[in-house]
């Protein structure tokens, strides 16, 4: 059990290696298995995590390069696991359902080595370490979106890995920084998140580095003005990149910011929370109406799946528990909700080969489940009380309602825009007369589809009603970082607007409690 | 009435099961992927049965690091017993499997290695080695002896010659009397110490001073008979050429090498507190039998014909020389052991691999085996590569 991370990381890579030798008719059976056996080593995971302790568990440390203090450092607690458990089944899933596709050989393997980057980002804890998964991360992707895309697929994945390269080596940068300042105050090196965490920073010190780490988090979530890359990746990447790129790498951002800008910069987070909480009311309200002008059933998930972000980073930057906890919750949903609705929209595209809202109509009677998993989980995208959504967006919008009542008043009314574009768009395609020749004879979802999408709907609904498994070992771990935050912050208004734990223990207990 | 069981589960410490549970769960996916979706290719097989094997050894570095901060571990109602002898032999046994596993590979269509089956027996066949090295108890060495013995015997029918049939049922025979010969000196133990676990048995039986004798005697010959078989001693070794030289090379090669370190470790728990009790006619019957096994396997090497029986002969004088080396029983010996039968294993593998190379599927006209020597003779004119590496391994 000790090196289990070790083996979740390195096992789906080894995999992938081995699986060049096997037979390409055989490889579909091979990608599963391995993607299965990997799913049921995160559930392992999952039952060894004791949830009562905030701290990082599975710990596993070997120095790689001492004079400079980095190391193989691997960790996860409350917040990393779920994102873990969530990218290690969506890619089983992504794998077992994988349609006809041309070269599947390359792109199973492509998408082991992808599995491998995912967990081995949220697993990491040295910052060199998630430096290089991070980047690694882009290789696969871009070569899914180049390799197995729509006709504009080059330029889109060019651009997808130009955008967040440029992004992380100002993250690179900052890292450098940081290290260096860690060796200015303590004389040695590191590397080690852990460490950093005991170091306080001038405020001036902090605004730079937040800076820095901030340009790269954001490219990848994608925040509101550097948002322009993702409707290209989305439209332009076959089905399952569209999947895991929402689902899992997307969440490599703001789990990068409660993981090193929130514990690490905490007065600059003070600073910046409203300048950071304007653009991301911004980006929900923006990309919301962007998605009502789209054409392309496809665009709207995108632009809605951009949207939702706003949420989580709105939560994110509330910077107190119910926020912190709210956002990773998001995490989550957003992971199955958009993964579920982008998977919808390959399963159309696959009947019919186009994504336009006006080729279809009236599908609700030609395909009644495929209907009603879309309307469960667009209800659940647009945050329908007893869906994954709403506990998620309540807990956020709670959060933040203790810095800002205006702005949260502002984001409220925002998701409402949610609802319309999603509603509509469900109209064109669902109700209606079947206008179309081609749409009266389309084969309802089959097996292998229902095989994806009934465990996602079912996360979808439970999670909804009975959060409190997942909730509580993030919320355990969100109350760790933020006592933490409050410790370390020096400036007076920081002090204030980040709660001390110590002293509301109790308060905030009730309050994750009444959200259940 | 009968009390009701209360055990917590965390005594029951359930970890030190993984390594062997590893690989069961690894022939079940094998299986049920197979009944899933029938037809696949064997490659897929393979590189499963790797990966699985992989993990295996991983959870192996594992343990071997626990071991090295908290010493000895039991679990399981105390029947599994993980030492050093335990992790070290595990550690050889897989090793040698994923060596053995790519062998399978070939292009040339052998057709065994084509039913999910055989790598589904051979990873059961693993998990018993495993559960016979790494406990204490008679019982569960029985079990995984019988386990990996019934899966071997599978392994070499599955070839599907006449020939492999004979080999597969003359192993089977034997092993079938091997087993009941174990079980009756186990019995006897029992009888005499009210135990089945061999430390608590050595600890009756020096309490007492050995004075049953007599059937201490008959006890260790069941035993030592149902080893021989399993180790290949003289002279108990009879059924060895004759089975690897029908078996398919690697598998044969395979055989030489893996369920030995498994009964060795098993003797070296069972042998040792024996060889220790200063007992003349126990160490003068080990010593015949050491010397015999020694000698006599590399006289009979020389007169033969073919390769591989060439091959056998010379792997029951290994297993002679390190059955030396448990007789001698200190501690400098057992790590000699191990260091031995691990480059064994390189060389002994490598020399059967290069027999695989050089495998032919049907009989030559007027050739009565599958590998005579004058098969060999000027290959270092024909393929000098293949003859080195072969020079090098026989080495």
């Amino acid at each position: 059990m000790d090196s289990i991370l070790t083996i979740l990381i390195f096992f789906p890579a080894v995999a992938g290696v081995l699986g060049f030798v096997v037979h390409k008719d055989s490889i579909r059976a091979y990608g599963i298995s391995v993607a299965v056996i990997e799913f049921a080593l995160s559930l392992v995971l999952w039952m060894g995590y004791d949830p009562n302790v905030s701290g990082m568990q599975f710990m596993e440390s070997i120095p790689l390069i001492p004079e400079f203090g980095i190391s193989y450092l691997l960790g996860i607690d409350g917040i990393s696991l779920f994102i873990i458990v969530m990218a290690s089944f969506f890619t089983m899933i992504g794998i077992a359902t994988l349609g006809e596709t041309k070269r599947i050989k390359d792109m199973i393997i492509t998408l082991l080595f992808l599995q491998m980057t995912m967990i081995g980002v949220f697993a990491s804890l040295d910052a060199i370490l998630f430096y290089v998964f991070w980047e690694l991360s882009l290789v696969p992707m871009l070569y899914i979106i180049g390799a197995w895309g729509g006709p504009l697929r080059i330029y889109a994945s060019v651009k997808f890995f130009l955008y967040t390269f440029t992004g992380s080596l100002v993250m690179l940068v900052g890292m450098l920084f940081m290290a260096y300042f860690y060796q200015q105050a303590t004389g040695v090196w590191s590397f080690s998140l852990l460490e950093w965490y005991r170091l306080i920073l001038p405020e001036s010190y902090q605004l730079w580095l937040f800076a820095a780490f901030f340009f790269g988090f954001a490219i990848k979530v994608p925040m509101f003005p550097f948002h322009t890359w993702l409707p290209y990746a989305h439209g332009q990447a076959p089905t399952i990149g569209s999947v895991l790129l929402a689902a899992v790498l997307l969440k490599m951002g703001t789990y990068a910011f409660v993981r090193f800008s929130l514990p690490l910069f905490p007065d600059a987070s003070v600073f910046f929370m409203m300048p950071i909480a304007v653009l991301a009311i911004i980006m929900i309200i923006y990309t919301a109406m962007v998605a009502y002008a789209q054409e392309d059933l496809k665009q709207v998930i995108a632009y809605s799946s951009v949207s939702h972000m706003g949420v989580i980073i709105l939560g994110t930057f509330a910077l107190n528990v119910e926020g912190i906890a709210g956002s990773v919750f998001l995490m989550i949903r957003h992971g199955v909700v958009s993964g579920a609705l982008f998977y919808l929209v390959g399963v159309i595209y696959d009947r019919r080969h186009t994504k336009m809202m006006s080729e279809f109509g009236g599908l609700a009677s030609v395909m009644p489940r495929y209907a009603t998993i879309f309307g469960i989980m667009m209800m659940a995208s647009v945050g329908l009380p007893l869906t994954i959504n709403f506990v998620g967006e309540f807990l956020s919008l709670l959060g933040f309602y203790k810095q800002s009542h205006i702005m949260t008043l502002i984001a409220g009314i925002a998701i409402i825009v949610g609802a319309i574009y999603m509603l509509a768009a469900y109209k064109k395609v669902f109700f209606g007369d079947v206008t179309k020749e081609e749409n009266k004879n389309l084969p309802d979802v089959n097996k292998r589809e229902m095989l994806a999408l009934i465990p996602l709907t079912i996360v979808a609904i439970w999670l909804g009603v009975y959060p409190k498994p997942i909730l509580e070992p993030i919320s355990n771990s969100t109350e760790s970082i933020v006592q933490l935050m409050h410790d370390k912050a020096i400036t007076q208004e920081a002090k204030e607007r980040i709660p001390n734990l110590a002293e509301e223990m109790t308060i905030s207990r009730t309050s994750t409690q009444e959200a259940h | 009435m009968l009390e009701p069981v209360n055990i917590s589960l965390e005594s029951l410490n359930l970890s030190t099961l993984t390594p062997m549970l590893i690989p069961i769960i690894g022939a079940l996916v094998i299986l049920c992927i197979d009944l899933i979706k029938g037809g696949l290719n064997k490659s897929l097989y393979v590189m499963l049965s790797l990966l699985f094997l992989l993990m295996d050894f991983g959870s192996l570095v594992d343990f071997a690091q626990l071991f090295s901060q908290n010493g000895t571990m039991m679990g399981f109602f105390d029947v599994m017993l993980i030492d050093g002898l335990a992790i070290i032999g595990q550690l050889i046994i897989v090793l040698a499997s994923m060596l053995f596993i790519p062998l399978s590979l070939t292009s040339k269509r052998f057709h065994e290695y084509a039913y999910p089956e055989f790598y589904a027996l051979f990873l059961f066949m693993i998990a018993g080695f495993q559960f016979m090295v790494a406990t204490d108890n008679l019982i569960l060495i029985f079990v995984g002896l019988e386990l990996s013995s019934l899966a071997l015997y599978t392994l070499i029918a599955l070839h599907n010659r006449n020939k492999s049939f004979e080999a597969a049922i003359k192993y089977f025979t034997m092993g079938a009397l091997a087993a009941g010969f174990f079980s009756f000196g186990a019995m006897i133990l029992y009888a005499l110490t009210g135990s089945i676990e061999i430390n608590q048995i050595s600890a009756v039986l020096a309490a007492d001073e050995y004075s049953n004798i007599g059937f201490v005697l008959v006890a260790v010959t069941f035993l030592l008979a149902s080893f021989g078989f399993k180790l290949s001693l003289i002279p108990f070794h009879a059924w060895t050429p004759d089975v690897y030289e029908v078996s398919s090379a690697a598998l044969a090669g395979y055989m030489s090498v893996v369920p030995k370190i498994a009964a060795f470790v098993v003797a070296m728990r069972l042998f040792e507190f024996l060889v220790h009790s200063n007992v003349v006619w126990l160490e003068t019957m080990l010593y015949i039998l050491v010397v015999l096994t020694m000698t006599l396997a590399n006289i009979w090497a020389l007169v033969q014909s073919d390769v591989k029986r060439m091959l056998a002969y010379s792997s029951i004088s290994h297993a002679g020389f390190v059955m030396a080396a448990i007789l001698i029983g200190t501690t400098q010996s057992n790590s000699a052991l191990f260091l031995y039968w691990v480059l064994f294993a390189f060389s002994n593998l490598g020399a059967f691999a290069m027999l695989w190379v050089n495998r032919q599927k049907v009989l030559v006209a007027g050739q009565d085996s599958d590998h005579p020597f004058e098969k060999f003779s000027g290959l270092v004119r024909t393929i000098p590569t293949a003859a080195a590496i072969m020079g090098l391994f026989m080495l």
